[in-house]
C-alpha cells in the first residue's frame, strides 16, 4: 500500500490531537481510530475536513464510506 | 454645470453628460419595458439619464448576470434594449419582441435574495432616486466612485446622489481587483466613496504602501452590518470630514442614515410617527415603513399599500438605547441543533486585534453533520492559530458558537453586491 496517505492521516491525526491539548498515541495502519485513539467524533470531522483541503479530494462527496483503522482512511485518499 | 459620468475601461474618454441621452430618450418606447446589461456601461448610463424623463420602464440587468440570463429576460418582458456598439458614441435601440404593455415608469433591479432565484424589484423614479433627496449641499460638484454594483438598489442610490451633485461620477470596470481599484480612487482623486463594510476592508488591505490615501468629503458604508472597528479604521485611514452609515434594503429603500462615527442607531428612531420612514421592532425583527418603498415585484405585480410595513429580516438588538444589527433571520446556522449566527461570531472575530478580517459558515461533515468554520485573514504583519483564536473567543462566545474549523486565507472574496461572498 502506498505509504503516503497513511503518513498524511496520522500526521493530521497527531494535529487534531495536540489541538486538542490530548496526548499523542501510537498510530499505525492498523490502528481503529474511534476506539483506540481518543479522538472524538467532532475531531475526527476535523481530520476528514483537513484531509479534504490537503488533498483535495473528498471521498464522502457522494455519502459516507465505512471506514475503521488508520488504513482504510488513508486509502480513500489514495490516487 | 451637469453631472459628468466617467467611464473607466474600455468607454470612451470623454465623460458623458445628459445631452448625450437627449437622443436615446426620444427612441425609448413609452409604457413597456426596456432592458438594458449594467455590464455594458455606457449603454446603461445613457439609458437611466434619457429614461428618468420618459415614460418607460427600465430593466436593468446587474452586470454579473451571463448574457443567457439576460437573453431570457429580453425574451420574456422587455420590448426592446438598449445597447452600445464599442468605440462608439452613442447607443442603439434594438426591438426584442412582444412584453406586456402598461408598465409604469420606473426601473426593476434584480436581487437575487438567498434562495438564489432572481426577484425582480419593481422602484419608481423617485424612490429609486431617494438618495438625491437626501444629498447634502456640501457634496455638490465633488468626484464620487461607483464601488457598488451599477444595477442595485444601492448603485442607484450613489448613481443619483453623484447626478443630484452635479458630481463626477467615476465608473470601474466590471469585475476588477482591489488593487486596480486604489489605482483609479487615486487616479481620480475621489472625494466621495460608498461602499460595504467589507469591500472598504479589501480596498483598505489592498492599498499601495507608501501611497497616501485621498482624504475624503464623505465616506458612506452600508449594505452588512457595519461594526465598531471598520468605522474606526475608515475614520483613520481616509480622516472623512463626515463618516455616515446607512441601511437600506432593495425592498424597502433607504431607511436609516448615521453621521455620528458610532456602530449601530439610536433607538428614539423606533415608533417615532415623525420621521419620514417608520422603524419598528416585532420579536427583535426590524419592520420598515417608507415613502421609498418598491411598487412590488415583477412576478407577483400589486398594489402597494399605503403605509405598509416592510419586515426585513434583519435581526437588531437594543442596548443602553442603541440599536444594534445582529443578523439575519435567513443566515442562521444550525449546528447540532443549535441556532448560530454567523454575524455575531463574526463580531467577536473582529474584536481579536489579529483578524484583520473573517466569514463565518457551516460547513458540512460526513461524520457530524454539520460544523461551524471560519476563514480568517490575519491583520497585517500579525499572526494568530486556530488554537489562540479559540481560546479568545471562549471568553465572549457560548461554546457551540465557537468555530471547529479555521482556514487561514490571504483574502476574502466579495459578492457582485460588494457584500462578502457566503458559502
Amino acid at each position: 500500500m502506498d505509504t503516503q496517505p497513511v503518513t498524511l492521516v496520522v500526521e493530521t491525526i497527531h494535529e487534531v490531537l495536540d489541538e486538542q491539548g490530548t496526548a499523542p498515541v501510537p498510530l499505525d495502519v492498523e490502528t481503529n481510530i474511534l476506539h483506540d485513539t481518543p479522538l472524538d467524533s467532532m475531531g475526527l470531522a476535523l481530520v476528514v475536513l483537513r484531509l479534504e483541503e490537503k488533498t483535495g479530494k473528498d471521498p464522502f462527496g457522494g455519502g459516507f464510506i465505512n471506514f475503521h483503522t488508520v488504513g482504510e482512511l488513508a486509502a480513500l485518499y489514495a490516487s | 454645470m451637469q453631472a459628468e459620468y466617467v467611464i473607466e475601461g474600455d468607454g470612451p474618454a470623454a465623460p458623458f453628460t445628459r445631452d448625450q441621452s437627449r437622443e436615446l430618450a426620444s427612441q425609448l418606447p413609452a409604457g413597456t419595458d426596456v432592458a438594458v446589461h449594467a455590464r455594458d456601461r455606457v449603454a446603461f448610463v445613457l439609458t437611466l439619464l434619457a429614461a428618468e424623463h420618459t415614460q418607460c420602464r427600465v430593466l436593468a440587468a446587474p452586470s454579473y448576470w451571463t448574457d443567457e440570463q439576460f437573453s431570457q429576460l429580453l425574451g420574456r418582458r422587455a420590448a426592446a434594449r438598449v445597447v452600445h456598439q464599442d468605440g462608439s458614441a452613442s447607443v442603439e435601440v434594438e426591438a426584442c419582441g412582444t412584453a406586456p404593455d402598461g408598465s409604469p415608469p420606473g426601473i426593476v433591479i434584480f436581487t437575487s435574495g438567498s434562495t438564489g432565484r432572481a426577484k425582480g424589484v419593481d422602484h419608481s423614479w423617485s424612490s429609486a432616486a431617494a438618495s438625491g433627496e437626501f444629498m447634502s449641499g456640501r457634496l455638490r460638484h465633488k468626484t464620487w466612485y461607483l464601488a457598488y454594483e451599477p444595477a442595485s438598489y444601492a448603485g442607484l442610490q450613489v448613481f443619483f446622489a453623484a447626478s443630484q451633485a452635479a458630481g463626477r461620477l467615476v465608473i470601474p470596470p466590471c469585475g476588477i481587483g482591489f488593487p486596480e481599484h486604489a489605482r483609479l480612487i487615486a487616479k481620480h482623486r475621489i472625494e466621495v466613496l460608498s461602499a460595504t463594510p467589507s469591500w472598504w476592508r479589501l480596498l483598505m488591505a489592498a492599498w499601495p504602501e507608501g501611497s497616501a490615501p485621498p482624504r475624503l468629503a464623505q465616506a458612506t458604508l452600508g449594505g452588512e452590518i457595519v461594526d465598531q472597528g471598520t468605522l474606526d479604521r475608515v475614520r483613520t485611514f481616509f480622516q472623512p470630514q463626515h463618516l455616515t452609515h446607512v441601511y437600506a434594503t432593495t425592498e424597502a429603500g433607504t431607511a436609516i442614515a448615521v453621521s455620528d462615527g458610532q456602530a449601530g442607531f439610536p433607538a428614539r428612531f423606533l415608533d417615532d410617527g415623525q420621521r419620514r420612514v417608520g422603524l419598528r421592532l416585532c420579536e427583535g425583527v426590524l419592520y420598515v415603513r417608507s415613502p421609498f418603498r418598491m411598487r412590488g415585484y415583477i412576478q407577483a405585480p400589486r398594489e402597494a399599500r399605503e403605509g405598509e410595513w416592510i419586515r426585513t429580516g434583519d435581526l437588531v438588538e437594543v442596548h443602553d438605547g442603541r440599536c444594534f444589527f445582529v443578523g439575519r433571520e435567513d443566515l442562521q446556522l444550525n449546528i447540532g441543533g443549535l441556532k448560530v449566527r454567523p454575524e455575531e461570531v463574526e463580531a467577536a472575530l473582529r474584536r481579536v486585534p489579529e483578524v484583520g478580517d473573517c466569514l463565518v459558515y457551516a460547513r458540512s461533515s460526513p461524520i457530524i453533520g454539520v460544523l461551524l468554520a471560519a476563514d480568517i485573514v490575519c491583520a497585517a504583519d500579525t499572526h494568530i492559530d486556530a488554537v489562540s483564536l479559540q481560546e479568545r473567543l471562549k471568553e465572549t462566545l457560548l461554546p457551540h458558537k465557537i468555530p471547529r474549523h479555521f482556514r487561514f486565507v490571504t483574502e476574502l472574496t466579495v459578492a457582485p453586491s460588494g457584500k462578502a461572498q457566503r458559502h
